[in-house]
């Protein structure tokens, strides 16, 4: 799990991936590994946010595109889908236990994942500024609008509007993990891995 | 503009490939900070250095061949260039003369 998203976020170094996967089988823990993971990402992300800025705002304005559309797109299908369960004598009782609420919930899956996909075909080279800049972003976009905190605010008031709190936040928790998942389950690109920086300055030694 | 001296994780860096000789890639180079400069050392930072270092022409790399225990990854192995010499010894040399004759140093460890 952990080389698969090295090799997904990670900076594009084959050396990196190796070397850790030698340390590892040499007896490093889980957690030193992780910890490695995570920190190879970050200098990714800083190396990027540096250098390709401009790739970052792209992507982030891009894939926020793609998941409203996507979403908007999708609409109909969940409202075909509750309206075809409201037409069995059992879709009231479905509809009771939420039904309706998990059709809305896989299809902003559905699209978001797919928005992962393409933000993270789209920017194959820089793809961890671009997938956790997105996802970063619509965080910030559904904690910081009006609608969240008449939610908050309603919800301190009347426990009634609890749920309506927490379906909201459960639909922004799983557009942020369909945009995650779509964009580690982007495979890495085919071409070499040693862009950057760390192309070999010579021939492949006899090492 | 170019910077003229190396930070003290680049020289670090620079010292372990000496060190480590013909057989210095990543796992080596890391082990040898952590075994001489008594601090952990994470691999990220040693490529992310490295990737500084060659853009700068202080060093040089090549690839060797696949082997099954990194997961058929190769490994990259790096090679002081002899601009990166010079560095080194320019960053000794005033390393040394910012050394040299500081109250506050002598008699011992500072």
């Amino acid at each position: 799990m952990g080389t698969l998203v090295l090799e997904r976020l990670g900076p594009p170094n084959d050396a990196l991936v190796g070397d850790l996967a030698e340390e590892y089988r040499a007896g490093r823990s889980p957690v030193w590994y992780w910890w490695q993971v995570l920190v190879a990402i970050a200098f990714q992300i800083r190396a990027d946010v540096r250098h390709h800025w401009i790739v970052m705002v792209r992507s982030i304005l891009s894939g926020l595109l793609l998941v409203y559309v996507l979403g908007w797109l999708l609409f109909p299908i969940t409202m075909l889908l509750t309206w075809w369960i409201l037409l069995y004598p059992s879709g009231v009782i479905l509809m009771q236990f939420q039904v309706g609420l998990l059709i809305h919930l896989a299809n902003s899956f559905c699209g978001s994942v797919v928005a992962g996909l393409v933000v993270a075909r789209w920017h194959e080279r820089h793809r961890a500024v671009a997938i956790l800049g997105l996802v970063l972003t619509l965080g910030v976009l559904a904690v910081g609008n009006e609608r969240f905190y008449s939610l908050v605010r309603n919800s301190l008031e009347h426990e009634r509007f609890v749920p309506y709190l927490m379906e909201y936040l459960l639909r922004c928790v799983v557009i942020m993990a369909g945009v995650l998942i779509g964009g580690l389950a982007h495979p890495p690109g085919l071409a070499p891995r040693n862009e950057g920086g760390l192309a070999p300055t010579s021939e492949a030694s006899s090492h | 503009m170019p910077r003229q001296f190396l930070t003290d994780f680049e020289l670090l860096i620079l010292l372990a490939i000496l060190r480590v000789g013909d057989e210095a890639y990543g796992v080596p180079i890391a082990r040898e900070i952590e075994a001489t400069g008594r601090r952990t050392v994470l691999l990220g930072a040693v490529y992310a250095a490295l990737e500084r270092l060659q853009d700068m022409g202080l060093v040089s790399s090549s690839v060797g061949d696949p082997t099954p225990e990194r997961g058929g990854k190769a490994k990259r192995f790096f090679r002081v260039t002899s601009k990166g010499l010079k560095a080194v010894k320019g960053t000794q040399r005033a390393l040394v003369a910012m050394w040299t004759n500081l109250p506050a140093l002598k008699g011992g460890a500072a």
